[in-house]
């Protein structure tokens, strides 16, 4: 397997993740409107946290590309 | 002066700059090439793709129907938030291949892509009408979201036709001008100052009406914490149609052609940047959201006709001391509406030109193709508004469906980039059988199963087929060549 395929398949692996963590059954985890953290309900800020964490992931993968 | 003649002044303002963008944008480019026209020579940098993108997406539906959303169905808004973000991942992925090769063998749309792997001039047709059967609909919509605006910011004395006919009038002529680049420039505008207006009337509203957004959470969670999830007892919406409808607009959000063509106005690496960037724009909707959940317990729900006019009821009766940011307020929406119209407008005008007109007749020259595109600017523009201002709504209700089907091409892509034996047969099969599942859900069937988008059900009938039909027809020589060229990029 070349290595840009390797890369792809990792990608999607992650896409997967993050999408696993927004949707049911994972979702459960942050479907709940208390406790409000900075304010927001629970479920908000859960989901502003997977973005966050899809955004630094996301830029790991292009440092890593960039690499190779 | 009266409150809505500044509000006009300040909309006019906005329309002429909007203009004079998408006119410049243009200037020393070839007027009279295609490439040009379609894809703006492939060379567009990170920050034009960052607001194209953004842009387009960001349309009137989240600057309406995003607070509408929140306001009457709480937890279910946070819907747009999710597929926003998730949504351009797969680019990532399968934008790089389809750029490099679009660059390779010279495609500009969709239609080319899928065609020339597979070798059917029918599939390339296919696409064309399924591209503009989703695209009419669409503007219709922003259409009517610019007309409303118009229309409510001043007092119902610019009557619906004129506010349409004005600012849609505008994105007409300089998509047919400027091409790809007179959208893209003025998305760069549109999108900077609808994100800004955005920012402002959200936390203006929870600040004044709330005093700070915890309050007003805690507030609604007092009343009703189940309004903040998703398939609780009192929610209003079940997780299967939540989960559902993310990967839907996962697998459906690139297949937009509109958005799909955009692969080959750029190169491999700036679309990696965007998708890695894309995810910011997303938190930008945020404060969307926050307008639509700061009209609870202020505006009763049985006080608007549609969830829809949260905005504008909030603006019309809290937002009444200065002139000119309700003049402002009205450009951000405005221009929410413009920067998705301009692009759906151009991506309707190069289906036509080249998947449709160009694939039944192949010996058209590329200036005749090229004038076809912006001529179709013209006509599809027309339709639109024609359908916009004398359609009733029952008919706009029925041909929004239209845009259910497009999750359905879905699987040609990933079939051309990825699954070396499946041929044409197999994919018009797939497409077909796709399509008409999805409307059937969608139409005729009473409820779905699992309470499931009717999409989803559509893409497994489509994926089956396509397998079925890989295995059981052979491809031919050319379609062998096409497959390995494309699997290998």
């Amino acid at each position: 397997m070349s290595n840009r395929n390797k890369i792809d398949i990792l990608f999607l692996l992650f896409s997967l993740l993050v999408l696993l963590l927004l949707t049911f059954p994972l979702f459960r985890f942050g479907n709940s409107a208390t406790p409000l953290v900075l304010g927001l309900p629970f479920s908000l800020f859960w989901i502003i946290f997977c973005i966050t964490i899809q955004f630094v992931g996301i830029i790991i993968f292009l440092i890593y590309d960039r690499d190779n | 002066m009266e409150k809505w003649h500044i509000a006009l002044v300040a909309i006019s303002a906005y329309l002429v700059l909007a203009f004079v963008i998408g006119i410049m944008a243009g200037r020393g480019r070839s007027f009279f090439s295609l490439s040009e026209y379609a894809v703006g020579d492939r060379s567009f940098n990170l920050f034009i793709m960052w607001f194209l993108m953004g842009g387009t997406i960001f349309s009137a539906f989240a600057f309406l129907g995003g607070p509408g959303w929140a306001f009457s169905k709480g937890a279910a808004s946070f819907y747009i938030l999710v597929y926003c973000t998730l949504g351009l991942m797969p680019w990532y992925v399968i934008g790089p291949k389809i750029s490099r090769i679009g660059k390779i063998n010279n495609y500009i749309t969709m239609g080319d892509f899928l065609g020339d792997r597979f070798q059917s001039r029918i599939l390339t047709i296919l696409v064309g009408i399924v591209a503009i059967l989703a695209f009419i609909p669409y503007l219709t919509l922003q259409i009517k979201g610019m007309a409303y605006i118009f229309n409510v910011l001043t007092y119902g004395n610019i009557p619906i036709w004129l506010g349409a006919l004005f600012s849609f009038g505008i994105v007409v002529i300089y998509v047919a001008t400027s091409g790809v680049r007179g959208a893209a420039w003025s998305d760069v505008f549109q999108a900077i100052l609808m994100l800004t207006i955005a920012w402002v009337l959200g936390l203006y509203f929870v600040n004044s009406l709330h005093n700070g957004i915890g309050n007003m959470f805690e507030k609604i969670v007092q009343q009703n914490p189940d309004f903040l999830a998703i398939g609780k007892e009192n929610s209003l919406m079940s997780e299967a149609r939540y989960s559902s409808n993310i990967i839907i607009s996962m697998i459906g959000f690139v297949m937009w052609p509109h958005l799909f063509t955009k692969s080959f106005t750029t190169t491999e690496k700036r679309i990696k940047t965007t998708v890695a960037v894309y995810p910011i724009f997303a938190l930008f909707l945020i404060p969307v959201l926050f307008i639509g959940f700061s009209g609870i317990g202020v505006v009763a729900q049985n006080e608007l006709e549609n969830s829809g006019q949260i905005l504008p009821y909030l603006i019309t009766n809290h937002l009444t001391d200065s002139g000119i940011l309700y003049g402002v307020v009205g450009a951000g929406a405005l221009a929410a509406a413009m920067s998705s119209s301009d692009a759906i407008t151009h991506g309707a005008s190069v289906s036509f030109g080249r998947d449709i007109c160009k694939a039944i007749n192949p010996n058209i020259t590329e200036s005749t193709e090229l004038w076809i595109m912006r001529g179709a600017v013209f006509g599809v523009g027309f339709i639109s508004y024609f359908i916009a201002i004398f359609g009733s709504d029952g008919l706009i209700q029925l041909l929004l469906g239209a845009y259910g089907p497009i999750a359905q091409l879905a699987p040609g892509v990933y079939s051309a980039l990825f699954y070396k034996k499946a041929n044409k047969n197999s994919i018009i099969l797939g497409l077909i059988g796709g399509v008409l599942v999805t409307l059937y859900y969608q139409y005729f069937s009473e409820s779905s199963i699992y309470d499931l988008h009717p999409g989803l059900i559509g893409i497994l009938v489509n994926i089956v087929l396509v397998i079925i039909g890989s295995i059981f027809f052979k491809q031919d020589k050319n379609e062998i060549a096409k497959a390995k060229e494309f699997t290998t990029i």
